[in-house]
């Protein structure tokens, strides 16, 4: 009876801590207010917010617990293209955060040809994707 | 001698081209009659076959108008020197098209940060070892092995999600709720960094519209 009170508190304060660390992580890397921006949707802002909570929470269960997944092709095709979509955006706003490539191209003062740079890096991630999914052993 | 005082915010919403400065400015003048004239006054007209356009416009432009219909009176500004009018043209489309349209934006968006949320959680757990872990301490507290479905893991399940709400703050009624999320507060900040960074762009490029492109209103091409 002890054993399984202090389980459940080790369980409940880690997923606690667990939560706040990556949801805080999600929203300063600034996506959602991005694509908010972008889709000029920023009055759906709250939605935006319970999708993410739904979806952290059924990935979480999905990785914990181990369940039967239903949903087939149509759900793996899903999660495969939106969550590449995601780490698209994070993968950059990462980089964007860093400010690695503002402080590269001040200090080679590079003032034309911004767009490539970011067309290189989209290209450049997805063969490195492509060749580590498809190629590699 | 009169005195006009102006508080123009960082960024003005339009759907209308002949901006006057009632549209851009709370204004205050002890003398309520001027103070009905001076909102009126013209300050410029927009292009209106561009349907969607940002201008970004210095208060010497907000002087020169006034100056030129009342050249003696006192100008206080109290608010922005420099700020953005973001013009969006009323949609040629029917209404429902548009709202089709915006749901349909809405939509792709929570499936991005659906399953975007759903991958990070399980990068996250994945990366750490999560399993593993959970495997050693339910072996530290009850010296047997677990299946990796224990009390242990549920707790997990549970922690997480009231972790995420209590960050978000989210399922509060938003009169009840008297600070804003975390989201709405990154959503002020990115418009107000998008605003700065349009006004300082203008300014290198001389875009900026101020008292030099008076004549006839209209805004340089």
């Amino acid at each position: 009876m002890f054993q399984t009170i202090v389980l459940i508190f080790i369980g409940i304060s880690a997923g606690f801590a667990v939560s706040c660390g990556v949801f805080a992580f999600i929203s300063m890397i600034g996506i959602p207010p991005r694509l908010a921006g972008r889709t000029h949707t920023a009055n759906h802002i709250s939605l935006y917010e319970t999708m993410i909570i739904l979806g952290g929470i059924l990935g979480n269960l999905i990785t914990i617990l181990n369940p039967d997944v239903l949903g087939g092709k149509i759900a793996l095709c899903s999660f495969g293209f939106f969550s590449g979509i995601f780490v698209g955006c994070m993968a950059l706003a990462l980089a964007e955060v860093l400010k690695a490539i503002p402080v590269f191209a001040h200090r080679i003062s590079l003032r034309k040809g911004m767009a490539w740079l970011v067309v290189a890096t989209a290209a450049g991630k997805f063969c490195g994707a492509f060749y580590q999914f498809f190629f590699s052993e | 001698m009169e005195t006009v005082y102006l508080k123009i915010p960082k960024e003005i919403k339009v759907n209308h081209i002949e901006i006057v400065l009632k549209d851009i400015a709370s204004l205050y003048c002890q003398d309520k009659k001027q103070q009905k004239k001076l909102e009126t006054i013209l300050l410029l007209k927009l292009d209106p076959k561009r349907k969607q356009e940002k201008y970004i416009v210095s208060f010497l432009r907000v002087i020169a108008v006034i100056k030129e219909v009342y050249p003696d009176i006192d100008i206080e500004n109290i608010g922005e020197t420099d700020f953005v009018i973001a013009y969006n043209a009323k949609d040629t489309l029917p209404k429902n098209i548009c709202d089709i349209l915006e749901w349909g934006k809405t939509i792709l968006v929570c499936l991005i940060l659906f399953f975007g949320a759903a991958f990070t959680i399980m990068a996250f757990n994945t990366d750490v070892g999560v399993d593993e872990l959970f495997d050693k301490v339910y072996f530290l507290v009850t010296k047997t092995k677990g299946d990796g479905k224990s009390i242990l893991e549920l707790s997990y399940c549970i922690g997480l999600p009231v972790g995420i709400i209590v960050f978000f703050d989210h399922f509060k009624p938003a009169v009840r709720r008297q600070d804003p999320t975390p989201m709405e507060v990154q959503m002020r900040t990115y418009e107000e960094d998008v605003n700065n960074v349009l006004i300082q762009n203008a300014a290198r490029e001389g875009r900026t519209i101020d008292e030099t492109s008076l004549d006839g209103n209209n805004v340089k091409s």
